[in-house]
C-alpha cells in the first residue's frame, strides 16, 4: 500500500474524536510522547474522498481533472506532504468574504463557524449572525470556500486544502445595490473580526485604477496589528483575471483591450495583504492571471475546465444551480452525467485567481497550525523564502501583443535582487509549496526584527515636490528622478506615490530602482489603460524583499507612444522593512 | 484515554470491512474525459481573458467632457458635479426618467432635469472621462462614543465602526450636500462617498 492510497480514516478518526482529554496534553490529534508535535497524519488521494484523487492542486500525476487535456506531473502545491507531516488548519478560523455559500452543503457543514456568518444586505444591524444564502444561482463563493476547508473523510466528494479549519460566510459580492447606502461601511466591517485569515477571491477590473481610501488602507493595518491577540490576521487577495482584458468592462461601447496590472487596484498597493497570482496544471502561469509588482506568490487556479485542468470543488447542490446549470460548461462530470457526481454537488470548472487565494488561504492555516506564535510578516516571509520560483529565468519578455518600444525592456521573467531574493511580476517569489512551508514555520527562528514604516504622522518621509519633469515621447530614455533614503532597513516592500500628467496612461511605463541597482518594473508600457493622469495613487513592489534600504531610489518615467505627452510632476517613497 | 482505544478498535475494525469489501483504488486519470467543443466557450464565472494578440493603440476615451459641471466640497480630486445626470439601479430604471447615457457598476446614467425617483447624484471623473454615482451618505472620521452619542441627537446614523471610529451618517439624495455642509461647519471631518467601482469575483 502506498502513501498515497492509505487511511483517510486516520485524518477523519483524529478530527472527529471529539471526548476532552484525560490528561493535559492528550488532545486529538496529539503526540502522547511530546504534546508539541503533532501525529502523522496520512492522507488518500483516492481512498474515501473520491475527488482527491482528480483534483491535481494535491497531488498532480498528470491527471485530466475531468477536461480533455492533462496536466504535467508535479506541478502541485504539495498539500499532501503539510498533511502528512500532521497539519490540516485545526484550530484555525477563516472568514471567507465572498458572494453567497451553502453552509449546508454535505462537504461544508460540519467546518462552518455556526452563528458567525455575515451577510451585508439590509440593515447595519442585521449584517452580523445573518445566514449567507446565495441568490441568482452563484456558486463562486460556495466553491471557494470548499477550496479552503471542504471536509475530508466523509467519503464524498473532494476535501479543502485545511480540512481541519473552520469557515465562516460572508456574503459581500452583490449586496451593495442601493446607493442610497454605504459600500465603503461595508467593505470596511469585512476586514475585521475575529478571525486568523481572510480570504478575499475578489476585486476590481484592472481597466483603470481605482483608488482606496484611507480607512480602508487603515484597516487592514488595525488588522494586522491587533487580531489574532496583536499577531496580526493573515489578509488573502486574489490579483484578478485581468491578463488580457476587455475595456467594455469599464468603458461601455468600447471595443478595445488592454493588458492588465494588478497594481491598478489601489486597495491591493499595501503590505498588509498577501495578494496571489494563478498557476495551471501545466506549471505554467494561468493564462488569465493579472501581473504586478504588488503580487507576493503564486498558487493554484487552473485553465478553464474544457481543454486543461481548472479546479474540483464544492458547487450549489443540485443540476439546475451553480456551475453545473451554465450551459457553456459541457463537461459531463459539470452537468452530472458522470458517476462521481450525480447530484451536481461539485465542479470541475472553478478557476481563477478566485482559487489561488482559498488554496493559499489553506495553505495558510496549515503553517499557522504549525506554528501559532507567526506575525503575518513571519508568515509573509515564510512564502517568500519557501516557494518554488518556476520557469525560471532572467531573460526578457516582450509585450504580449508585440506592441514593444526600441531600446527598452518591457519585463522579466524574473529579477533576481541584491538579497538573492528571485521575484517576478507574473509568479511574484514563486509558486507555494506547503510542504516547505510548514516545515519552516515548524522551525521557525524569527529573524524578522521590528517593523518600520517611513512615515511621520501619515506623511511619507520621503517626498520629491514639485519636479515638473517633460516626459521624452515615443522614447526608451524616459525621464528619471531620485531621492535619498536615510533609513537602513531591510526591505520587505516599497510603496510609491507617483503623479503623472499625461493624456494617455496606456502609453506609460514606471520603473523603480533600489540603491543596490534592482528594477522593478510597476508598470509596463503600452497597457492601454485610459487613465488620464496618474493622481499619486499608492503602488508598492515587492521585488526589492531582504535588501538594504539605505541610499539613492530612483524612478524612471517611459512614454512609449509618439501623439500624447506628458510630464512627472512629483513623487513619494515610502520603505516598509525591519531593523538591520 | 479508553474512549480513544475503543474508538481506535472500532476505527481499526472499519478500515479492516473497508478494505475488504471496497473497490480497488481508483487509477488516477481513469475517469477522465473528453469534453465537446462547444465547451471552448469562456467561463462565464469571471471575465474571460483571450490570449489574442491585440495590438494596443492610442484610443481616446469617449467624450463626455461637454457635460455641465459645478465644484461642490467633499469630492476627491479631478471630479466635479454633474448636476443634470442623475443615476439609479438597473432594475428601477425607466426611460421616462430622462436619456440613457451610458451603464456601469448596476447603475443607469440618464440625463434629468428634474425627476421625482430617488436617484443618485453623479459626478464626472475628469481622469477617467467618465461618470460615478455618489452615495446618500457623509462619512465622519475619528469619531469616539461620546462624539457619536452627540450626532445621534441630530442625524440617522447608518453605520458606526467603533473599530476604526467612522461614522456613517445617514442622509438622501436631495439634502446631501446641505448636510454635508451641516456637518463640516460643526467641526467633523467628512467626506462624500464616490462609487467608482465595486467588487467582483475573480
Amino acid at each position: 500500500m502506498n502513501k498515497t492510497t492509505t487511511l483517510l480514516f486516520f485524518l477523519f478518526f483524529f478530527m472527529s474524536c471529539e471526548s476532552p482529554p484525560s490528561t493535559p496534553g492528550e488532545e486529538a490529534g496529539s503526540n502522547p510522547v511530546n504534546p508539541d508535535e503533532p501525529v502523522p497524519v496520512e492522507i488518500s488521494t483516492s481512498g474515501a474522498d473520491p475527488l482527491v484523487s482528480y483534483a491535481w492542486h494535491f497531488q498532480n500525476t498528470g491527471q485530466k481533472s475531468f477536461s480533455s487535456g492533462a496536466g504535467v506531473a508535479g506541478n502541485d502545491l504539495r498539500i499532501l506532504k503539510a498533511h502528512e507531516l500532521g497539519y490540516i488548519g485545526r484550530g484555525i478560523r477563516i472568514a471567507v468574504s465572498d458572494s453567497g455559500m451553502e453552509t449546508n452543503h454535505p462537504d461544508l457543514s460540519a467546518n462552518q463557524l455556526r452563528g458567525e456568518h455575515r451577510s451585508y444586505s439590509g440593515a447595519p444591524s442585521t449584517w452580523h449572525g445573518s445566514e449567507p444564502v446565495p441568490e441568482g444561482g452563484d456558486a463562486h463563493g460556495t466553491a471557494v470556500t470548499g477550496l479552503i476547508n471542504a471536509v475530508a473523510g466523509n467519503g464524498i466528494g473532494s476535501m479543502g486544502v485545511a480540512p481541519g479549519a473552520k469557515f465562516a460566510g460572508f456574503y459581500f459580492i452583490g449586496r451593495f445595490r442601493d446607493s442610497s447606502s454605504s459600500y465603503e461601511a461595508r467593505i470596511l466591517d469585512q476586514i475585521i473580526g475575529d478571525f486568523d485569515i481572510f480570504n478575499y477571491s475578489y476585486g476590481y477590473s484592472n481597466c483603470f485604477f481605482v483608488p482606496t481610501s484611507a480607512e480602508i488602507i487603515g484597516a487592514y493595518k488595525k488588522g494586522v496589528t491587533t487580531l489574532r491577540d496583536g499577531k496580526g490576521a493573515i489578509y488573502l487577495k486574489a490579483a484578478g483575471n485581468d491578463f488580457h482584458g476587455r475595456n467594455s468592462d469599464c468603458y461601455p461601447n468600447d471595443s478595445s483591450s488592454y493588458w492588465g496590472n494588478a497594481n491598478t487596484n489601489e486597495d491591493q498597493n499595501h503590505p498588509y495583504l498577501i495578494v496571489t497570482a494563478a498557476t495551471n496544471a501545466s506549471g505554467k502561469v494561468s493564462s488569465y492571471s493579472s501581473p504586478g509588482s504588488g503580487v507576493w506568490v503564486s498558487s493554484a487556479g487552473g485553465e478553464f475546465g474544457d481543454t486543461a485542468p481548472a479546479m474540483i470543488t464544492t458547487d450549489l447542490q443540485g443540476c439546475s444551480k451553480g456551475f453545473s446549470s451554465a450551459q457553456s460548461f459541457s463537461s459531463n462530470f459539470n452537468h452530472g452525467s458522470d458517476a462521481l457526481n450525480k447530484l451536481c454537488n461539485y465542479t470541475n470548472v472553478m478557476n481563477g485567481t478566485s482559487s489561488a487565494a482559498p488554496t493559499l488561504a489553506g495553505i495558510v492555516a496549515l503553517i499557522l497550525e504549525a506554528n501559532p506564535d507567526l506575525t503575518w510578516r513571519d508568515v509573509k516571509h515564510i512564502l517568500a523564502t519557501t516557494s518554488n520560483p518556476i520557469n525560471f529565468s532572467t531573460a526578457a519578455v516582450n509585450h504580449p501583443g508585440g506592441s514593444n518600444l526600441s531600446g527598452h525592456v518591457y519585463d522579466y521573467n524574473y529579477i533576481v535582487n541584491a538579497a538573492g531574493m528571485k521575484f517576478s511580476n507574473t509568479f511574484g517569489f514563486g509558486r507555494v509549496d506547503a510542504g516547505k512551508a510548514v516545515a519552516a514555520a515548524k522551525d521557525y527562528t524569527f529573524p524578522l526584527k521590528s517593523y518600520v514604516e517611513t512615515e511621520t504622522d501619515g506623511n511619507w518621509d520621503y517626498q520629491s515636490g514639485f519636479i515638473n519633469q517633460p516626459i521624452p515621447d515615443n522614447s526608451a530614455a524616459g525621464t528619471k528622478h531620485s531621492q535619498a533614503v536615510s533609513h537602513k532597513l531591510k526591505v520587505e516592500s516599497v510603496q510609491i506615490k507617483v503623479e503623472i500628467d499625461h493624456p494617455f496612461m496606456g502609453d506609460i511605463g514606471l520603473e523603480l530602482t533600489s540603491p543596490s541597482g534592482t528594477v522593478s518594473k510597476i508598470l509596463k508600457i503600452n497597457s492601454n489603460i485610459k487613465d488620464r493622469g496618474l493622481f499619486g495613487y499608492m503602488l508598492i513592489s515587492n521585488a526589492f524583499y531582504g535588501e538594504n534600504s539605505q541610499g539613492a531610489w530612483s524612478i524612471k518615467v517611459i512614454d512609449a507612444k509618439g501623439g500624447n505627452t506628458g510630464r512627472l510632476t512629483s513623487w513619494e517613497l515610502k520603505v516598509n522593512g525591519g531593523q538591520q | 484515554m479508553r474512549k480513544h482505544l475503543i474508538a481506535l478498535l472500532g476505527f481499526l475494525a472499519g478500515v479492516w470491512v473497508y478494505y475488504i469489501k471496497a473497490p480497488a483504488p481508483v487509477t488516477f486519470n481513469s475517469h477522465d474525459q473528453e469534453v465537446s467543443a462547444s465547451q471552448a466557450a469562456p467561463s462565464p464565472h469571471r471575465e474571460p481573458t483571450s490570449m489574442a494578440k491585440v495590438i494596443p493603440v492610442s484610443t481616446p476615451p469617449a467624450d463626455n467632457s461637454q457635460e455641465e459641471t459645478r465644484d461642490v466640497p467633499g469630492l476627491p480630486r479631478g471630479m466635479k458635479l454633474a448636476p443634470h445626470v442623475k443615476a439609479i439601479g438597473h432594475e428601477d430604471y425607466r426611460p421616462e426618467m430622462g436619456k440613457q447615457i451610458m451603464e456601469k457598476n448596476g447603475f443607469v446614467f440618464f440625463r434629468s432635469e428634474n425627476t421625482t425617483a430617488a436617484t443618485s447624484n453623479v459626478v464626472y471623473d475628469k481622469r477617467l472621462d467618465t461618470f460615478h454615482p455618489l452615495t446618500a451618505t457623509i462619512k465622519l472620521t475619528g469619531i469616539d462614543e461620546t462624539e457619536r452619542a452627540e450626532i445621534q441627537k441630530n442625524w440617522t446614523e447608518f453605520h458606526y465602526n467603533a473599530d476604526l471610529a467612522i461614522e456613517y451618517v445617514q442622509s438622501n439624495h436631495e439634502d446631501l450636500f446641505s448636510d454635508y455642509e451641516e456637518l463640516a461647519k460643526s467641526g467633523f471631518k467628512v467626506s462624500l462617498e464616490v462609487i467608482q467601482a465595486v467588487y467582483q469575483s475573480r
